[in-house]
């Protein structure tokens, strides 16, 4: 096998991060996978493709590029040409400003200068709803390209239209020809199992982007850590601490003539995982959750209440901005923007970028006083960081074949080539990279294995912009090189959830997964989750900012008898079968 | 018709009253009909253009009453009769959308209509031209900005911290509110900002209706002594009156449909009793589902248009009668 | 007629105005009317002198909420930034062409399908009126229309962003009852008499007498075309034909989208600076066609236009 020298050691480092999907044991590439093993690559390949198949095999490493030990990730090699006559593929993509035309893109010639595959793009604009009814248009007027690329579809969306034989069941495929996606799967097990469509297809080619800190992205909060040194306190460990350090930050008033906020929410980051991971566990809308394999949803059960009413008192303090449901993001960055001083001690936001300027060279930015506020305990000693096992990580629908293709086999391999870490560099990123020398540091504080030219991000026209498939593993991420005179925001982001969040994490279990309907399921659960979504969220809206009181009985049950009108029953039930079917 | 152009050309040239005396005396349909040939002829682009792209399509209805999915097609899905016709009447949420939908078209209705009428008789009646000119253009304007910055001008505007509505009412000692969030400012800040929005431009067709009007009227009137207001209130408005019913009636059909990028921009979790109305209902169970939901929409599209069929005839029945203008 | 009649019809008015004194209540009115326009004419300056300002201040100063009436740190790089996107460069050539076009196309339709539905006694007007109508209230929805275009080849094709959204009802009825007011039946009697054609008679009457309707069908069908983008979206799928409202859409609701979609965070960073960077400055140079077509629209705004071009 390829890759080899890059095995895993051992499990003292992974048990650190053994978050991270499926990176559990090193043992893991056994039991579920071994189909996948090297041996049955060759038969299938041999069976899979019929006529002559080519001999498929990986390019030789690059021996200039640094890796750190232990590393598990996407490799440098020589990419061979796949083909040596002239082939075309039609593909459709999304437009985008910062890609520009597809047809010149740097990444599109480079590709195509190393793989010989030739693409004819067409380019669908607008809105990512706008691009899926432009898509469902096309399939309806049988006016369909060779593949799919980047377009957003669903897990019930492969299943329905690849069981109807419209999309390509890629899986032989793979097994066959996708060297690199192989071994990707080996270093995350769950992957097939969480690409596969009930039928046990493969109707897409994957991606996955094993994003550490967007594990923990829905319950995180920030704490201005210079105005706590101000106030004399800690960063907060419990709801009651939380509500110290709110008190004394509007007491001290740190943003002057009374205009302190001292946290803040704004509508699309939705405040709850953050007030009710104290109580109990919230994953965030839809807020289901899995106990002893049962689907249940968090929004009716009593510590819920308990949730409520700190929710309440705080924001009934004045402790919480009053347009915390109604603020927009821009609302938002004028509040962490404002000149001279911030106005708010603290945010509910997924990263510094929601409500403040990021501005990487300055090292005393006024987003580094913000500080990743840990999950909170609450009075009961109940404590969660609510992490994303299963939907970060591995993502379908990067590469969507339709029945339309002549050569599956070469666009899957045409993929499998974009897995290669030269590739991913100039995929996502642009030609600037650099290979780091020996000694340089990444994120994680271990050598380095690449760097970017600061200024990567604004250019034009060089990159894909993280429509393609791609392998980028943790350590792959983790392995960017820190420039001390450019201190990327990725490491806080990465240590303070490492340090603060993983710590906390619920049990995989409690998870409830990426599931597929089929039509019919789909056709009620997007009506009954309209409806309860609406229902909860503007009930927890009510009950937090007092138009609905929380310690009123009342209240309370009228509130969950709403809930059950709607119709949580038969939510629960469809999600359910759903689940049964994901575990086969 | 081409035989018809000979005859109509040898036809005598008659007097206008026999002409008339000849139509009302039931002169054969034929006859008519061949005599207006050209009528006819300037009709046929439009009529061809109308049943390519409006009447071609419309067979596309039926999969309200199928399970329509794209792959199996528009024929080959199956019939499930009036199923989404009984899931949405039945839905939870349906007396609630209905409401909403009506209160907030019909507030618009009667708060915006009358603007822009207003503002052309306004403009119209202004005797310094530079002051109309640009109070036309200024007012013109703001129909270019789009849906979302003027939703993101509300917030700034209306912000409990930072907003300048909350500093004014500062001054008057009450203590700020979040109007983006309060369910009952809802239909206030959506109606009046859509006319802030709107008016100049829907004055358009108003001041183009206006230059009908001959302006010997008004010197006579003048010289009968009537005042300014008079003259508007005798002269003016009835000139506008016909457009204005017409588009009262084409209005009145449109009544379960409101800006849908604007209150779906403008919801948020507090308003959402009053801010969930059919448009954004259907988005977010079509096309916002795991499979999009062609069949409900389409079906909730219907609903929509048959109901508004029907007020739109009764109210055009109405206006024949009452305001002696009408659609067809 | 009047005395006057030799003059232009504005003069004309001018002349009599001035010869007779305002009546006291009538100066109140007008003081009114002038106050009511002046103070709408601010509220309604007052945002589009906030994008603009906003437009060419420093970003991270609009970011701040600094930006208030007038700018902040004074720049052009917006404008700048603007022609570094040859996308954007050339959707905005791609619309004003759209525009143009459309409007011209869908006022000819509208003008042929408008006059003879406002002639009295046309045996079948009812019923072809109603036809019009009923394709207000009723439409095959999307994906069918959708297969109609493929049908016809012109996906992909300029004409799909013309020909589809050709003829608007709407106008068609406003229009018409435009023609019925301002074309008195003795008119069409007289052009009869004078043994005009149905087609002479439009081309030589009619139209000369509808300038103002005419005008208003131009700026309408041009404004819609200008604003919209969902054929662009639906029918085209090359770059290079797309108008400028598919770019402008992208960037201010695309940067919109839950935070939680984006695949990373280095991606939202990038959307966030498109468009904090661009967000204005497209707004501006979105609104600059509209504002400048106007005053050419305005111009036949005149009142007894009608009148004065009977009598030449």
């Amino acid at each position: 096998m390829p890759n080899d020298d890059f095995r895993p050691p051992g499990l003292s480092r992974r048990s650190l991060i053994a978050g991270a999907l499926g990176l559990t044991a090193a043992t893991a590439g056994g039991g579920l996978l071994s189909g996948c093993s090297g041996s049955s690559t060759t038969d299938s390949a041999a069976a899979g493709a019929g006529q002559a198949a080519p001999s498929v095999t990986l390019g030789p490493k690059l021996s200039t590029v640094q890796y750190p030990q232990g590393y598990v990730g996407p490799v440098a090699r020589t990419l061979k040409p796949l083909t040596t006559e002239k082939v075309t593929f039609k593909i459709v993509v999304k437009q985008d400003v910062t890609i520009g035309d597809w047809k010149t893109n740097a990444f599109t010639k480079w590709l195509e200068q190393k793989t010989g595959v030739h693409i004819e793009w067409s380019q669908i604009g607008g809105t990512d709803d706008d691009v899926m009814t432009k898509v469902n248009a096309m399939i309806a007027a049988g006016d369909i390209p060779d593949a799919f690329l980047g377009i957003g579809f669903t897990r019930s969306q492969l299943f329905l239209y690849g069981a109807q034989g419209l999309f390509t069941d890629v899986g032989q495929y793979i097994d066959a020809y996708a060297l690199n996606l192989q071994q990707a799967m080996k270093d995350y097990p769950d992957t097939r199992k969480l690409i596969q469509a009930p039928d046990k297809k493969i109707y897409s080619f994957p991606g996955i982007n094993d994003c550490y800190h967007c594990r923990a992205i829905d319950g995180r909060g920030w704490l201005n850590s210079a105005w706590i040194k101000q106030v004399g306190l800690a960063m907060p460990q419990t709801t009651d601490e939380f509500r110290e350090v709110l008190r004394a930050f509007k007491k001290a008033d740190l943003a002057g003539n009374g205009k302190t906020i001292p946290f803040a929410g704004y509508k699309d980051a939705p405040i709850d995982p953050l007030l009710m991971n104290p109580f109990l566990y919230d994953p965030g809308e839809p807020w289901l959750v899995v106990k002893d394999g049962k689907v249940d949803v968090a929004f009716d059960k009593d510590q819920w209440r308990e949730g409520l009413k700190y929710a309440n008192s705080l924001y009934g303090e004045g402790l919480i901005n009053r347009d915390v449901f109604t603020a927009d993001e821009d609302q938002l960055q004028r509040y962490g923007n404002a000149p001279g001083k911030p106005l708010i001690g603290g945010a509910r936001s997924n990263y510094w970028g929601n409500f403040l300027d990021i501005d990487q060279k300055d090292p005393n930015a006024r987003w580094r006083q913000y500080e990743a506020c840990p999950p909170l305990k609450g009075p009961n000693g109940v404590q969660y960081a609510a992490w994303d096992y299963l939907t970060v990580g591995v993502e379908v629908a990067h590469l969507v074949i339709t029945k339309k293709c002549a050569k599956p086999d070469l666009l899957v391999r045409w993929a499998d080539a974009q897995y290669e870490l030269e590739a991913i560099l100039r995929g996502y990123g642009g030609p600037k990279y650099a290979w780091a020398k020996k000694g340089e540091l990444g994120i994680n504080g271990k050598q380095a294995i690449y760097g970017f030219d600061a200024t990567w991000n604004s250019q034009k026209n060089i990159n894909w912009s993280q429509d393609n498939p791609m392998y980028r593993s943790q350590d792959f991420r983790l392995g960017e090189r820190v420039q001390p005179n450019d201190l990327t925001f990725e490491k806080p982001l990465y240590e303070q959830t490492k340090e603060r969040f993983f710590p906390h994490k619920q049990p995989q279990e409690m998870q409830f997964p990426p599931v597929t309907l089929d039509q019919d399921q789909a056709a009620q659960e997007s009506e009954l989750r309209t409806n309860l979504k609406g229902e909860v969220n503007q009930s927890f809206a009510k009950f937090m900012t007092g138009q609905l009181d929380p310690n009123d009985d009342g209240a309370w049950n009228d509130y969950k008898d709403r809930v059950e009108k709607i119709g949580v029953r038969p939510y629960l039930d469809l999600q359910q079968a759903a689940y049964e079917t994901y575990n086969g | 018709m081409t035989t018809s152009t000979g005859t109509e050309a040898r036809s005598p040239v008659r007097t206008a009253a026999h002409k008339r005396a000849a139509v009302k005396s039931r002169v054969g349909l034929g006859l008519r009909m061949r005599r207006n040939w050209q009528l006819y002829a300037m009709l046929a682009l439009p009529l061809i253009w109308l049943a390519i792209f409006a009447y071609w399509p419309m067979y596309g209805v039926i999969i309200a009453f199928k399970d329509y999915n794209v792959v199996s097609g528009i024929w080959g899905s199956p019939w499930v009769g009036m199923k989404y016709f009984d899931r949405f009447v039945e839905s939870y949420q349906f007396w609630r959308l209905i409401k909403n939908t009506v209160y907030l078209h019909i507030y618009e209705l009667v708060a915006t209509f009358p603007l822009p009428i207003i503002l052309a008789l306004c403009l119209n009646t202004i005797r310094k031209k530079w002051f109309s000119r640009s109070a036309q253009l200024i007012t013109y304007a703001p129909h270019f900005i789009s849906t979302v910055v003027v939703v993101g001008l509300l917030v700034v505007l209306t912000s409990p911290n930072t907003g300048v509505t909350n500093k004014l009412i500062g001054l008057f000692g009450f203590g700020p509110t979040d109007v983006m969030g309060d369910s009952g400012m809802f239909r206030h800040l959506y109606v009046w900002s859509g006319a802030w929005q709107t008016m100049g431009f829907a004055a358009i067709i108003y001041l183009a209706a206006l230059t009908s009007v001959p302006p010997e009227l008004h010197e006579a009137a003048i010289v009968d002594g009537a005042s300014r207001l008079r003259r508007i209130w005798h002269i003016d408005l009835p000139a506008i009156v016909p457009v204005a019913v017409i588009l009262l009636i084409l209005n009145i059909g449109s009544i379960l449909s409101v800006g849908f990028e604007k209150v779906l921009l403008m919801q948020n979790s507090l308003n959402l009793d009053v801010a969930e109305v059919i448009d954004t209902y259907v988005y977010k169970i079509g096309l916002a589902s795991a499979v999009p939901q062609f069949s409900y929409a389409t079906a909730i599209g219907l609903f929509r248009s048959v109901i508004g069929l029907v007020l739109l005839v009764l109210a055009n029945t109405f206006a024949r009668r009452f305001a002696k203008s009408s659609l067809w | 007629m009047s005395a006057a009649g030799t003059l232009p019809p504005d003069e004309r008015r001018l002349a009599v105005g001035a010869a007779i004194q305002d009546t006291r209540a009538d100066k109140i009115a007008m003081a009114c009317i002038y106050t009511a326009l002046g103070l709408f004419c601010l509220a309604v300056l007052y945002p589009i002198i906030y994008v603009l300002s906003a437009s060419v201040s420093n970003t991270k100063r609009v970011a701040a909420g600094e930006v208030w009436l007038w700018p902040v740190g004074f720049t052009l790089d917006a404008y700048k930034a603007i022609f570094d996107y040859d996308s954007i460069v050339s959707s905005f050539g791609n619309s004003v062409y759209y525009a143009v076009a459309g409007a011209v196309v869908a006022t000819i339709l509208t003008l042929l399908a408008a006059y003879p539905l406002s002639r009295k006694g046309l045996p079948g007007k009812g019923l072809i009126m109603g036809a019009f109508v009923f394709t207000m209230m009723f439409s095959g929805g999307l994906i069918p229309t959708y297969l109609v275009v493929h049908e016809l080849g012109l996906l992909n094709t300029r004409w799909a962003m013309i020909l589809p959204t050709a003829l608007a009802v709407w106008n068609v009825i406003i229009t018409r009852t435009y023609f019925m007011v301002t074309i008195p039946e003795e008119l069409v009697e007289a052009g009869k008499v004078d043994g005009c054609s149905d087609f002479g008679f439009f081309w030589r009457v009619v139209l000369p007498l509808s300038k103002p309707i005419i005008a208003v069908n131009l700026l309408f069908y041009a404004v819609g075309q200008w604003n919209s983008f969902f054929n662009a979206l639906i029918y085209l799928t090359n770059e290079h034909l797309f108008p400028l409202q598919v770019v402008l859409r992208q960037i201010l609701i695309q940067s919109k989208v839950d935070p939680s979609q984006m695949p990373d965070t280095s991606k939202l960073l990038q959307l966030k600076e498109l468009q904090q960077q661009l967000k204005y400055s497209l707004i501006v140079i979105g609104m600059i066609p509209p504002l400048l077509v106007y005053p050419f629209v305005q111009k036949h705004f005149v009142k007894g236009a009608m009148i004065g071009s009977l009598k030449g």
